[in-house]
C-alpha cells in the first residue's frame, strides 16, 4: 500500500474539486476509522468465543 | 478601540477563560505528586479522550500544517496519512500495553522498559529520549503563541516579546494546576478550535473562490506543480514522504504523554475504540490545507509560511473575529504545551533522576524537583524558540526523528521473546546518534529518505542481529 505512492500522487482527475492525491488521502481518514472498526468487531467476536 | 486592541482583548478573554476553567478543576483537590501528574488515574473514557486529542491536535495543527502546505505545497500530505496510521499502530499495539500495565502495575513508558529489560539505565536513557525531543514540540507551541501575538497586534507587539510572556503564563498555569486542568481546558480548546477550522476552511475558499472546487481551479492553473511532491521543495519527494509517514506513524503514540493513556485507560476495550475514533479528527486538518493553499493566491510573498493562516484571517474577517480565531489558536498551544511540560519534568525528576542518582528521593522530593524542572525546561524551550528558524512542521518532524528510536524497544519487547537488553540499548543509542548526526550536518533528508527513518533501520538491524547472537538465557543480565 505505501509504496504506491506514485500511483495517487496526482493532479488529475480532480474529484469533488479536489487535486486526486488530496482527495485520496482525505478519503482514507473516513475508510480508516471504518476498517478499524471491523476489526475491532472481529476481535470482540473472538473475546467472546474465548471466554 | 484600534483593531489591535480588540483582536487582543478577545484572545485574552479566551485565554483567561479558559485558565479559569483549569484553575477550578485544580483547586478542588488536595495536589500530591499522583494528583498532579496523573490526576489520580481516574480518567474516564471521555476525559481520556479529550485529553489525547488535546495532546494530538496542536499548533503544529493548526498553524504549521498550513503553513507548510503555503510554503511546500505536496509534501504537506504526509500529516493527513500519518495521524491516521498512527491509530492503526495504536489499535494492536496499546491493548497488550495496557495488559502488561495492568499486571505489572507499570505507569510510564520507562516502567515497561525498566520491567521489561530490567534495566534502569536503559530506562533513564529511554526518558532521556522523550525529554530531549519534547523540547522541539514545546517550541512550536511557543512559537504559535508568539506568532499569534503578532499577527494579532497587527506586528505592534514583536514576536520575542510574545514569546516570553507566553512561557511565564504557561509555567504559572502548570505550577498552580497539574493536569487535571489541562484535561478540562481540553474541551473549551477541542469546542474553539472545530469551529475555527470548519469557520476558515469552508469560509476563506467561499469568500475568495465561491467554493473548494473553484480554489483549485484557480490554483492549479496558477502554480500546478506545487500540489504533487516535491512541490516547492528540492528534495520531498516519494521516497521521503514514504519514509516520514511510517516513521512518524509508529511513533505518534511513543511520545511520553501519549504512551501514558496505554496505562490510565479504564480498559483495553477504551484504547480499541478510542482508536478507531481518532482518525476522524484529521478531517479537520485536511480543512487547514486548504486555508494555507488559499493564502497562496491572495496573499502571496509572505516572509514566513506558518504566518499564512493568520495573515489571511486578518485580511478577510473583522478584528473580533481575528480574536476569536487567535484565542482558538493560543489554547491549542497551551494545552499541548502544558502537558509536555509536566511530563517532561515529571519524568526528568521520577524516572531519570531519582532511580539513578537518589533512589531514597520521597515522593514529596521529586514532585518539588519536577516543579523546578518546568521552569528549567520552560526556560530552555523558550531559548530555543527565540534562538531557532525552522519551520513548525520542520521542528516536529526533528522530535518525531528522535522519539521513534524508542519504537523497537516497545515492539520487540512486547512481541519477541529473545529480544536482549543489549541489543534494544545499542540500537537506541544508534539510532539516536545517526538522527543527531544527519540533523547537525543538515544532511536530512539523506538520500531522499528521511533521516529518523534511517536511524529506525540501523536500530531494528542492530537490536535484531545482537539479541540473535545472544541466548535468550542472557536476558536476566
Amino acid at each position: 500500500m505505501c509504496f504506491s505512492v506514485s500511483a495517487w500522487d496526482r493532479v488529475y482527475p480532480i474529484v469533488l474539486g479536489l487535486p486526486f492525491n488530496l482527495f485520496w488521502l482525505t478519503s482514507w481518514i473516513v475508510l480508516t476509522p471504518l476498517c478499524l472498526w471491523g476489526a475491532y468487531r472481529l476481535e470482540s467476536k473472538k473475546d467472546d468465543h474465548s471466554t | 478601540m484600534t483593531p489591535s486592541a480588540i483582536a487582543l482583548g478577545v484572545i485574552f478573554a479566551i485565554v483567561a477563560f479558559g485558565s479559569a476553567i483549569g484553575f477550578y478543576a485544580g483547586a478542588r483537590r488536595k495536589m500530591d505528586l499522583e494528583q498532579w501528574t496523573v490526576a489520580g488515574r481516574g480518567f474516564g473514557v471521555l476525559l481520556m479522550w479529550l485529553l489525547m486529542a488535546g495532546e494530538v491536535y496542536t499548533t503544529f495543527s493548526f498553524l504549521g500544517a498550513s503553513g507548510w502546505a503555503y510554503s511546500r505545497g505536496g509534501p504537506t500530505l504526509y500529516i493527513l496519512a500519518y495521524i491516521t496510521l498512527a491509530n492503526v499502530v495504536a489499535f494492536f499495539i496499546m491493548p497488550p500495553m495496557w495488559e502488561l500495565g495492568r499486571k505489572h502495575q507499570l505507569q510510564t513508558q520507562s516502567d515497561f522498559f525498566a520491567w521489561r529489560y530490567g534495566s534502569d539505565h536503559l530506562a533513564a536513557v529511554v526518558s532521556l529520549v522523550g525529554i530531549v525531543c519534547m523540547i522541539p514540540y514545546l517550541q512550536i507551541q511557543i512559537t504559535g503563541l508568539g506568532i499569534i501575538v503578532e499577527v494579532a497586534s497587527f506586528d505592534g507587539i514583536n514576536r520575542v516579546t510574545a514569546m516570553i510572556f507566553a512561557v511565564v503564563l504557561l509555567v504559572g498555569f502548570v505550577l498552580a494546576s497539574g493536569l487535571r486542568a489541562v484535561a478540562w481546558v481540553s474541551v473549551l480548546k477541542d469546542i474553539l478550535m472545530l469551529f475555527a477550522a470548519v469557520a476558515v476552511g469552508v469560509g476563506i475558499p467561499h469568500i475568495y473562490f465561491g467554493g473548494i472546487g473553484p480554489m483549485f481551479t484557480a490554483l492549479l492553473h496558477a502554480k500546478p506543480s506545487h500540489f504533487v511532491m516535491p512541490g516547492a521543495t528540492p528534495n520531498l519527494g516519494h521516497a521521503w514522504y514514504i519514509s516520514t509517514v511510517v516513521m512518524t506513524s509508529v511513533a505518534l503514540y511513543l511520545w511520553p504523554h501519549s504512551f501514558g493513556a496505554a496505562f490510565s485507560a479504564k480498559s483495553s476495550e477504551t484504547l480499541r475504540r478510542n482508536a478507531v475514533v481518532m482518525p476522524l479528527y484529521s478531517l479537520s486538518l485536511t480543512l487547514m490545507l486548504f486555508v494555507g493553499f488559499a493564502a497562496i493566491l491572495v496573499i502571496p510573498d509572505l516572509r514566513d509560511g506558518d504566518l499564512s493562516l493568520l495573515a489571511i484571517v486578518r485580511k478577510t474577517f473583522p478584528p473580533w473575529f481575528l480574536g476569536v480565531i487567535g484565542g482558538a489558536g493560543a489554547l491549542t498551544a497551551m494545552v499541548p504545551a502544558a502537558i509536555l511540560l509536566l511530563s517532561s519534568a515529571t519524568l526528568f525528576a521520577k524516572n531519570i533522576v531519582r532511580p539513578i542518582f537518589a533512589p531514597t528521593m520521597s515522593d514529596h522530593e521529586v514532585g518539588r524537583l519536577a516543579r523546578i524542572m518546568v521552569v528549567v525546561i520552560g526556560g530552555i524551550s523558550l531559548y530555543v524558540a527565540i534562538r531557532g528558524s525552522t519551520t513548525l512542521v520542520g521542528l516536529l518532524l526533528l522530535g518525531y526523528s528522535g522519539i521513534t528510536q524508542v519504537f523497537p524497544g516497545v515492539v520487540l519487547g512486547l512481541f519477541w521473546k529473545r529480544v536482549t537488553t543489549p541489543g534494544i540499548f545499542a540500537g537506541l543509542v544508534a539510532g539516536a546518534c545517526i538522527v543527531t548526526f544527519l540533523v547537525l550536518t543538515k544532511r536530512d533528508p539523506y538520500l531522499g529518505l528521511n533521516a529518523g527513518f534511517l536511524g529506525l533501520c540501523a536500530n531494528f538491524a542492530i537490536a535484531v542481529t545482537l539479541s540473535l547472537f545472544k541466548p535468550p538465557a542472557s536476558q536476566s543480565t
